[in-house]
């Protein structure tokens, strides 16, 4: 490729990347070094690298002290070949370049000899002494021989730092700080800030889970990033279908465990039910031959899952699809075109109370669609320009379910002349005891379409020679988030039936009903664009020094179009990375970043200047119910009274980590991190027209001598998190037929509010009883170990893959009933000091057998999850009279038997 | 080489301690300290037994709430007292309505475990469950009964009560039992109990006013802010009761609740700087 003129760079710098638009992380980097058998370099080698994850090759002669450099290499497993006249051919395999690593390889080339070709395998460096991010990287390898659970969800908890389900908690932030990206681009729903898309687990080529430390170009979010990299087909065609049956219903039950009083502490299992079933198939292959490759996949996942005393089971189906081109026209030019879909549905879906009878049947349809365009242009050997557009829309639609014609489900089956799943919004809904829906509408609908239009470019310039070496890459993105919400009731009525006694709305006994205004729509949107640049420096080879900043800009509107959040946010980076014998074995990081939230969606929503109006009315039942809060009939407007105060500050973080990594026998690196995390001005709100007794036990007044909450959200410095872990690791990769790796994490995290926004203000005097308490995150011991191992029986292959997961207990706080808001909870302790809950671990085991055929390659698999039954809380926490409780089991054990077939 | 590595690493640990050192930040609402003084006379309450004897407690363990507020202003020609001012009188029979921008309490009523004790304890009174029977038994003349009607005796019996109702583990869960220092404690020179107290954030305006009232039991030992009908709810095999809570409006209508003994702040104490610390003497015994 001709090299650019000085200016064309600049150009490109400072005119086109800011011109065109975008950012995104989905490649690596592969460089080295040539030297002879004496140890100095050679100049003027031809380095080819290829691998089945790209098209065509990439070649490029090395510089006067030997050196090459491949940048932004799409992830796989390469061959490095160098040759030059007078040396022998040497080609290393196998060498494994990771989505936002550096495999640095040497090729050492002997004189020339009879042997015409040297052929080494070598995966590359068991330590990446140039990057700062911590987290880990999960490769479709990896994941295929661990009990990962087949979902990327499920695959996140290996990395260390990480805790909670799947919407994890990362770094001790919520779990809805997090950034989800599929293939470089931000698919985090713009409303909760949580995973939006599912897909196909075969069509995953890498995981990277980032936990801190990251650079510029990865965003702004204060939790952690999950980066899923799909495949993109090669030049063989290859096909692979699975069917995978999940089975947890023959697991032995534990009885329900009690208290001294008789107090149910933790239900019982029996008669709860666990099955899930999935199908799956990929294609890919060539269109073209190194011009052209294609891939399409589809999976369908249904599970049947139902609480303890619950006849029916929660019914989900989901089917995801993903398809996407990948052409190469030049060797320059590369385009890639995704379309990603996941429509879903859930019947029956309440399954949080174990009294709920599903008389009335309620759905939720899910899902949305994602299509992205991505340009790749390697401008040269050392420049390159990746520009990508893309738009996101997801959907969520609850509504009632009149009939069905599903004889399985078996519950209100439609009559002849009934047509299935025709709604009903006229027919009042009606809830009974523990909000059983005791008629034959579901009460109220809600549609709910969330949008994400995002277009983003980058800009990377490498080897630049300025006192040392300088790879420079520089962005900028914008994004556009909408949300667009319906939601009402049926009939715009709502009827209470404490007693479920026979209905007769003409009396007013053992009623009380909800008339509310009409649906309502609101909108609620967010602008935001962002540039980032970062640099790699290298003043010597053994030190490199990682630091840039990235600057956004985010406009959060309400339903009025009242800049909610207007936030101008500056995130500085910086890490130093040592290597002190220069060997490559061993790493000493210090780094330190700012990472701001520029608030979701949702923050905008609690704004919004419009609702549901309620009046209640209540009945005979409460003849005797008697209130100077609220008497036997109070109205509620569709109007919102919540202010924001000036002067908000957006959510930020200081992050600060010191750590060594070393690679104490070949291949087997262990290490140790400290990281401590500073995060303040966390959305909270408070309430302003309340007077509040000394304890926050009772109102004393009003005053605006209304009854009534003014609430106000504000960003104080009070609502804050300290977040401070300590991590020992382990990992041995790249051996042939075995991989094992296990981290520790020691935890603790204190501070006012866990997620935001927070009503942690509310009541004033509470804050006394806050500040400095345990939060959720703290989670003390955090262990994740897992391995495989290939039994060596060609072509009968034995795999065997384990992992071990343990959280020890987090902490819940006590509470107390209070006068005000009808005998509700307030806090009564220092935030975490009354209890923690139980340790929870398990140990999974996964087989795989590969089973010789005529034709293509037949695999068997078989898991164990939780082979103790050790028993999990779906929901732990603490009840209105101070007991920490389960409300239900989430995982017995199961067994997953599945059967994948590959052409 | 070496030296800068250090000083790096160095430079890195000292900005992660640094981290720690975060301060809090204003926000944007003041908290004000200060004292309630009640004169050493208010304690003795009259009483008046079923039978019309009657007897004076003098103990301030027989002090009620204190309720305070910041209103706006306060003026004397509403009533006998020294009242905030209020808005217009917009129904028949009924006052009209103060504005509270603020306003806090020294002491609160909180459940004392039996049912008899429904609004007749109160926070930061009492240091033990002893001191709470012996109250009762020798000042009140009112021994509490258990729900067989028998006397309670014990402290131990008494606190396994309260353990069982308000599923605490602990002393210091029962909000009314302080075995550390109570709300008020008598004056140098004798002439007052003094409570510290504080009134927490409050939108600041120049001259804006400190003022409140002592709820003083009346003959019975009953106390005019209390209803008897809201609070938490008890649900005990068969026994279904509120445990009561002062009325959720007693700073919007003070007058409404200020009745015969109660001890009402003099004139209000002026606002003059969010640095101020008001002093409210609650010397003005109201007679009706």
């Amino acid at each position: 490729m001709p090299r650019l003129p000085f200016l064309l760079r600049v150009f490109l710098l400072l005119v086109v990347v800011p011109a065109s638009a975008f950012a995104s992380v989905t490649k690596g980097t592969l460089k080295g070094q040539t030297i002879d058998v004496g140890g100095l370099s050679i100049p003027g080698v031809l380095v080819t690298a290829q691998s089945e994850s790209m098209m065509g090759v990439r070649q490029m002669n090395t510089d006067p002290e030997g050196r090459f450099y491949f940048n932004d290499l799409p992830p796989g497993a390469y061959t490095v070949s160098a040759e030059k006249a007078g040396f022998a051919k040497v080609s290393k395999t196998s060498v494994v370049v990771s989505v936002g690593r550096v495999a640095n390889i040497t090729v050492e080339m002997p004189l020339a000899t009879a042997q015409e070709e040297i052929v080494v395998e070598e995966k590359g460096p068991a330590v990446d002494t140039e990057s700062a991010q911590r987290g880990s990287v999960l490769t479709k390898e990896f994941l295929e021989r661990i009990p990962a659970g087949r979902s990327y969800q499920s695959a996140v908890q290996m990395a260390a730092g990480v805790t909670g389900g799947a919407n994890p908690n990362i770094g001790g932030a919520s779990y809805n700080e997090n950034t989800y990206l599929l293939d470089g681009v931000n698919i985090t729903d713009p409303v909760t800030g949580t995973f939006s898309l599912n897909f196909n687990f075969d069509a995953i080529e890498q995981i990277q889970v980032l936990t801190t430390a990251f650079d510029p170009e990865y965003g702004y979010n204060l939790g952690g990033v999950v980066n899923v990299l799909t495949q993109s087909g090669g030049n063989t065609l290859d096909f692979v279908t699975g069917v995978y049956v999940t089975n947890g219903n023959w697991s032995p039950r534990l009885d329900a465990r009690y208290a001294s009083d008789g107090y149910e502490l933790a239900p019982t299992d029996f008669d709860s039910r666990f099955e899930l079933y999935r199908v799956g198939m990929m294609v890919s292959g060539p269109v073209v031959r190194d011009k052209a490759w294609f891939l399409a996949s589809y999976s369908m996942a249904r599970s049947l899952i139902a609480n303890v005393g619950i006849d029916l089971p929660r019914d989900f189906d989901g089917h995801y699809m993903l398809a996407k081109l990948t052409t190469q026209p030049s060797v320059s030019h590369r385009f890639t075109v995704l379309f990603q879909t996941d429509p879903s549905a859930i019947d029956n879906l309440d399954q949080g109370d174990r009294y709920v009878e599903p008389e009335a049947q309620y759905r939720q349809a899910q899902g949305g669609y994602f299509v992205s365009g991505q340009w790749d242009w390697y401008i040269s050997s050392d420049m390159y320009l990746e520009t990508k557009a893309n738009v996101q829309k997801s959907f969520l639609e609850v509504t009632g379910v009149p009939c069905t014609h599903n004889k399985d489900i078996g519950y209100h089956p439609c009559k002849p002349t009934e047509l299935e799943n025709s709604l009903d919004f006229v027919t009042p809904g009606r809830y009974g005891i523990n909000n059983a829906f005791d008629s034959d509408n579901f009460p109220y609908f809600v549609f709910d379409d969330r949008w994400r239009f995002n277009a983003s470019s980058k800009f990377s310039w490498n080897q630049i020679q300025m006192l040392g070496t300088h790879d420079i890459k520089a962005g900028v993105e914008v994004d556009r988030t909408l949300w667009d919400q319906l939601s009402g009731y049926n009939g715009n009525l709502l009827f209470y039936d404490l007693n479920q006694l026979s209905y007769n709305p003409d009396t007013l006994q053992n009623y009380y009903w909800i008339e509310v205004t009409a649906p309502y729509n609101f909108i609620a949107t967010a602008e935001h664009a962002g540039v980032f640049i970062q640099d790699v420096y290298k003043p010597i080879e053994n030190l490199t020094f990682r630091y840039g900043g990235r600057y956004d800009r985010q406009i959060t509107r309400n339903d009025q179009g009242d800049a909610i959040v207007d936030a101008h946010l500056w995130g500085p980076r910086v890490s130093v990375i040592w290597d002190p014998w220069a060997n490559q074995k061993t790493k000493l990081q210090a780094s330190f970043g700012r990472f701001n939230d520029g608030g979701r969606l949702a923050v905008a929503s609690y704004m919004s200047q419009s609702g549901l109006g309620q009046k209640l009315t209540l009945g005979e039942y409460f003849s005797n119910f008697t209130s100077d809060v609220a008497n036997n009939y109070f109205y509620v407007p569709n109007e919102n009274t919540n202010a924001i105060m000036d002067g908000t500050i957006a959510p930020r973080s200081d992050d600060f980590v010191v750590g060594f990594e070393r690679e104490v026998i070949q291949d087997l690196v262990i290490s140790t991190f400290f990281e401590g995390k500073f995060t303040r001005y966390i959305y909270a709100w408070d309430e302003l027209n309340l007077v509040w007794d000394e304890d926050g036990y009772n109102v004393l007044g009003y005053s605006n001598g209304t009854v009534e909450n003014l609430y106000r959200m504000r960003t104080p410095s009070i609502a804050r998190r300290d977040y401070y872990r300590l991590e020992l690791g382990f990992n041995k990769r790249s051996a042939d037929r075995w991989e094992t790796f296990g981290n520790y994490s020691y935890t603790f995290s204190r501070g006012t509010v866990q997620n935001s926004p927070s009503a942690f203000m509310q009541v004033p005097q509470e804050i006394e009883h806050y500040v400095n308490g345990y939060l959720p995150t703290d989670i003390r011991h955090d262990v994740a170990v897992g391995g495989w191992w290939d039994i060596p029986d060609d072509p009968w292959t034995t795999s065997v893959g384990f992992t071990v997961m343990l959280e020890s207990g987090y902490p819940l706080s006590r509470y107390y009933g209070t006068a005000y808001y009808g005998g509700g909870s307030l806090l009564k302790d220092t935030r975490g000091s009354y209890a923690r809950t139980e340790t929870w671990w398990n140990l999974n085991i996964l087989v795989r057998q590969d089973i010789p055929v005529r034709k293509g390659a037949l695999r068997a698999t078989g898991q164990l999850s939780n082979i103790l039954n050790n028993r999990t809380g779906e929901f732990a926490g603490i009840t209105g009279d101070n007991r920490w409780i389960i409300s239900s089991r989430l995982d017995p054990i199961q067994v997953q038997l599945g059967g994948e077939y590959t052409f | 080489m070496h030296t800068s590595t250090t000083y790096t690493l160095l430079a890195s640990v000292g900005l992660l301690l640094g981290g720690c050192a975060y301060t809090e930040d204003a926000l944007n609402h003041f908290d004000f300290n200060g004292t309630v003084r009640i004169p050493v006379e208010a304690v003795q309450v009259e009483m008046r037994d079923d039978d019309n004897e009657t007897w004076t407690i003098d103990d301030p363990r027989a002090l009620g709430p204190v309720y305070m507020g910041v209103f706006p202003s306060v003026v004397d020609n509403l009533y006998d007292y020294s009242h905030p001012e209020i808005g217009p009188v917009t129904s028949d029979g009924q006052s009209g309505d103060a504005y509270p921008l603020g306003g806090n309490t020294v002491g609160r009523f909180e459940w004392g475990c039996y049912q008899q004790l429904i609004c007749q304890t109160v926070t930061g009174r009492y240091t033990s469950y002893d001191d709470v029977l012996e109250f009762f038994r020798d000042e009140v003349r009112d021994p509490i009964l258990d729900t067989n009607g028998q006397e309670v005796t014990s402290g131990i019996e008494y606190q396994e009560q309260c353990f069982e109702y308000k599923y605490a583990t602990a002393d210091y869960e029962i909000a009314f039992i302080d075995d550390g220092q109570l709300d008020f404690a008598l004056s140098s020179d004798g002439q007052y109990y003094e409570a510290e107290t504080w009134i927490p954030h409050v939108p600041y305006h120049e001259g804006m006013t400190v003022w409140g009232w002592a709820d003083m039991p009346s003959e019975g030992f009953g106390f005019t802010t209390c209803n008897s009908s809201i609070g938490e709810n008890v649900y005990y095999y068969e026994e279904q009761y509120d445990v009561g809570a002062n009325y959720s409006d007693v700073l919007n209508f003070p007058g409404t609740y200020i009745d015969h003994g109660d001890y009402v702040e003099n004139e209000g104490y002026v606002l003059t700087s969010t640095e101020d610390e008001f002093v409210l003497e609650l010397g003005f015994r109201y007679e009706d």
